[in-house]
């Protein structure tokens, strides 16, 4: 059961973090910036087209994660079948008191995206934007986030959605990017407009790293509590693989920046070369960035390192 | 932004995490703190009530105390729910009936981050 949560918890933060992450970028990365109509259409209509199976999964997910919590709660293999135990998940715990909001958007969403598709409507991103700022947010109020007493409850779980966020503004902006590069070289809009792209992404997600740096620092003193425990536990092991993937993910982003972007901007060699090599690296991002949220959808079920010092 | 001031920025974030490595914080998990009866105590008046205070905020819905004589043979006990007004409380009303001698008090609880932890403690009647 553990490992089917933690497929279900990787299901869930992925397709919620593609949700905000990508539909966040036209509002920093396109606007204003040498705006053609056809353009945004053509990455507002991808980014819809992508939210709709990432609500899917989203909410596909999210019953599946309340069916595990209601047998691992109640201690009742059938508990996800027993319609008085996913009540009282759903009413009497933290849980369920955060999780009916999640499943009432997450029933909507797909609904109004595939209306929309279907209707061949002029595509919207705001609605999935704020969609995922909430169902990205919430999930800090489900996991270790939730711990706690007192003040540092309210720091912690402050301090997770805005973890999360930044993480989504990266990982689910990468989909976005990948696909709006590929466009504006399919669609010969020119290499300056995709120089301001790239440089608007590559400022964001600098900002998000930092984010992300900082309030993982202070995560994890919230829930590892020692350097020796990052080696002597569970938990401290797979969070150091998250540590190492995001790394990874740092040094791909600095090679784009530092190396790539500079050659597609003097245009050092034919242009496809370093563009070929850039859609590549950005594939590799995505990549790494799978392992990590991989990584964080085990990490929620562990006991966190701080536990092994009070035991 | 430059090349030097983005790699002067991530080697200082990177210092900042390695320091930041031998900091204490908050107590993850549901652990008892507290209880009343005492752990391991000689009460001399029948407790009432077992009322046990954890590390965290716990569910009541699927938390329970259950309590056992030296014999083995569970003394009858109301249903465990959280305090009203500090939610990282528990307590259970004893319903049966005491006679002197060793008694084992055995909790599971449900923190509300959803992990569940157990443990159980003695105390003692002697009147």
């Amino acid at each position: 059961m553990e490992i089917l949560l933690v497929g279900l918890r990787f299901v869930q933060y992925m397709a919620v973090m593609i949700l905000f992450g990508s539909s966040l970028f036209p509002y920093y990365a396109l606007a204003g910036n040498g705006s053609t109509r056809a353009r945004n259409a053509n990455i507002a209509a991808f980014i819809q087209r992508a939210a709709f199976y990432a609500s899917l999964a989203a909410l596909l997910s999210a019953i599946g994660w309340l069916g595990c919590e209601a047998v691992l709660m109640s201690g009742d293999p059938n508990g996800y079948r027993e319609g008085a135990t996913l009540w009282t998940v759903l009413n009497d715990t933290e849980f369920g008191g955060i999780w009916r909001w999640r499943l009432l958007l997450l029933l909507l969403l797909p609904i109004y995206l595939a209306w929309r598709l279907l209707t061949h409507r002029t595509p919207l991103v705001w609605p999935v934007l704020v969609s995922g700022i909430f169902l990205v947010a919430s999930l800090a109020g489900v996991g270790h986030g939730a711990m706690g007493l007192g003040f540092s409850e309210w720091t912690h779980l402050g301090n997770q959605a805005l973890h999360l966020l930044a993480a989504a503004v990266w990982v689910g902006g990468l989909l976005s990017l990948f696909h709006a590069i590929r466009y504006i070289r399919d669609a010969e809009l020119g290499a300056e407009v995709q120089r301001r792209v790239l440089a608007r992404f590559s400022l964001v997600g600098f900002i998000a790293v930092l984010l992300i740096v900082a309030s993982g620092l202070l995560n994890s003193w919230f829930l590892v509590g020692s350097f020796a425990a990052l080696f002597n536990t569970t938990y401290g092991q797979v969070l150091m693989v998250k540590i190492a993937c995001f790394l990874f993910m740092v040094a791909l982003a600095l090679y784009n920046r530092l190396f790539l972007m500079p050659r597609l901007a003097a245009g050092t060699d034919d242009g496809e070369t370093s563009l070929r090599l850039l859609l590549r690296s950005i594939a590799a991002e995505q990549i790494f960035a799978i392992l990590v949220v991989a990584s964080v959808s085990l990490l929620g079920t562990l006991p966190p390192a701080m536990d092994r010092m009070v035991m | 932004m430059s090349k030097t001031t983005t790699l002067r920025v991530i080697s200082h974030a990177i210092a900042v995490a390695i320091l930041f490595g031998s900091c204490t914080g908050a107590v993850a998990h549901a652990f008892l703190d507290n209880a009343t009866p005492k752990v391991g105590s000689v009460v001399t008046t029948p407790p009432k009530t077992i009322r046990i205070q954890f590390t965290q905020r716990i569910e009541g819905a699927f938390s329970h105390i259950h309590l056992f004589a030296a014999g083995g043979q569970e003394i009858a006990t109301g249903p465990a729910a959280a305090d009203a007004s500090d939610q990282a409380v528990l307590t259970a009303p004893i319903t049966g009936t005491l006679a002197p001698g060793h008694y084992e008090v055995r909790w599971d609880v449900l923190s509300v981050d959803t992990h569940h932890t157990n443990g159980h403690f003695p105390f003692s009647y002697q009147p």
